[in-house]
């Protein structure tokens, strides 16, 4: 089954305020905030681990969700993000920014 | 340039040389920022206005502020400035009324602020018991009705723009000369900030707190920026993450009456 590989855009910034995240886009300057585990996928878009792996080891494991819930809450989450241009998306690694 | 045609305007503890070559400008400016004119300041930052003629059509529409070479350019239908941080100087070319000015000076205030983590914010704001209490919100929100409801030992700071600046862990609010609907100046004093409300009118009145992240989100919103700038972006970002951390946030909820103010301590 192929992965999807994920890594945080280089035009935003972003600051953890509490168990939240608040990410602001440099190009739109709109502001997002993610919640716990949403912040918890978002610390681990590495650009080199797959998302399964981030569910399975970051979301499943701490919050107690089923994997394939998670999986696709996940899916949903980064296709999301990825549209307002605040993380890329890939079937393959991705280089990180900088 | 005539002697003795320029005033200086301090805002937020900020002294700016106002120049003109025309006197009935300078008064026009004196009457405008009654109360923020500086008789003897030796303030650094200075404007020099070129006054034009008045177009046959006086259409405002939307500022414009980018960065070329360094140097800050703001335009809009009405006027044209300039801003140099490097040397603190400016320029405005604009017809001899006080709109212009106005918003000119708000935009150079919220670029000399994001140097030194301030910012200029919706909302009014007003002083009680030595401290600052900030009410924000767009325009509907209630601003100006709350400044209106302000009791006899509050101060008003403004009704409509809030001028802050980080002071020690925390921040200070001013009073500014930006007037909204109440059409009246704040006093030009300051006080530590010991909170910041979201406003939002209902039934009654209520008073929640709201979390950091829903705090920055919401600041963000409220926050008067026009550079596109990248870099300026990412340091108003901190700036209002800073001010979340140190200042605590609530959602207030009122009903338009003088009792409101029994909840503000």
């Amino acid at each position: 089954m192929s992965d999807k590989y994920i890594a945080r855009s280089a035009a935003i910034a972003a600051r953890k305020l509490g168990d939240e995240m608040v990410i602001m886009s440099g190009e739109t300057s709109s502001v997002f905030t993610l919640n716990e585990q949403a912040t918890a996928i978002w610390e681990a878009a590495d650009g080199v681990t797959p998302l399964r792996t981030i569910v399975e080891t970051k979301v499943c494991q701490e919050f107690d969700v089923a994997p394939e819930v998670a999986y696709r809450d996940a899916e949903e989450l980064v296709t999301d993000l990825a549209r307002h241009g605040i993380l890329l998306v890939s079937d393959q690694p991705v280089l990180p920014a900088g | 340039m005539r002697a003795g045609q320029e005033i200086v305007v301090e805002i937020g503890g900020v002294p700016i040389r106002l120049t003109t070559t025309d006197s009935a400008f300078r008064k026009l400016l004196e009457n405008r920022y009654e109360g923020f004119v500086c008789p003897d300041s030796c303030g650094g930052a200075v404007i020099e206005v070129d006054l034009a003629p008045p177009g046959p059509v006086a259409e405002a529409g939307d500022v414009q502020v980018s960065l070329e070479d360094g140097c800050w350019a703001i335009q809009r239908g009405d006027f044209h400035a300039t801003w140099d941080p490097a040397t603190r100087r400016g320029t405005v070319r604009q017809s001899p009324n006080p709109y212009s000015m106005d918003t000119a000076l708000r935009i150079i205030h919220t670029l000399l602020l994001a140097e030194e983590g301030g910012f200029l914010l919706h909302a009014a704001s007003g002083i009680r018991n030595g401290r600052a209490f900030l009410f924000s919100g767009l325009s509907g929100a209630g601003k100006t009705t709350l400044a209106r409801l302000a009791p006899g030992n509050a101060t008003l700071l403004t009704d409509e723009i809030s001028y802050l600046r980080p002071e020690g862990g925390g921040y200070r609010a001013y009073g500014t000369p930006f007037a909204g609907e109440l059409a009246k100046v704040g006093e030009n004093v300051s006080a530590p900030v010991k909170s910041l409300y979201f406003l939002a009118k209902g039934p009654a009145n209520r008073i929640e707190e709201v979390g950091q992240g829903e705090a920055a989100r919401r600041l963000l919103r409220n926050i008067l920026f026009f550079a596109k700038d990248p870099e300026l972006v990412k340091r108003l970002f901190d700036t209002a993450c800073r001010f979340v951390k140190s200042v605590p946030a609530y959602r207030l909820t009122f009903y338009p009456d003088e009792r409101v103010w029994d909840l503000i301590r």
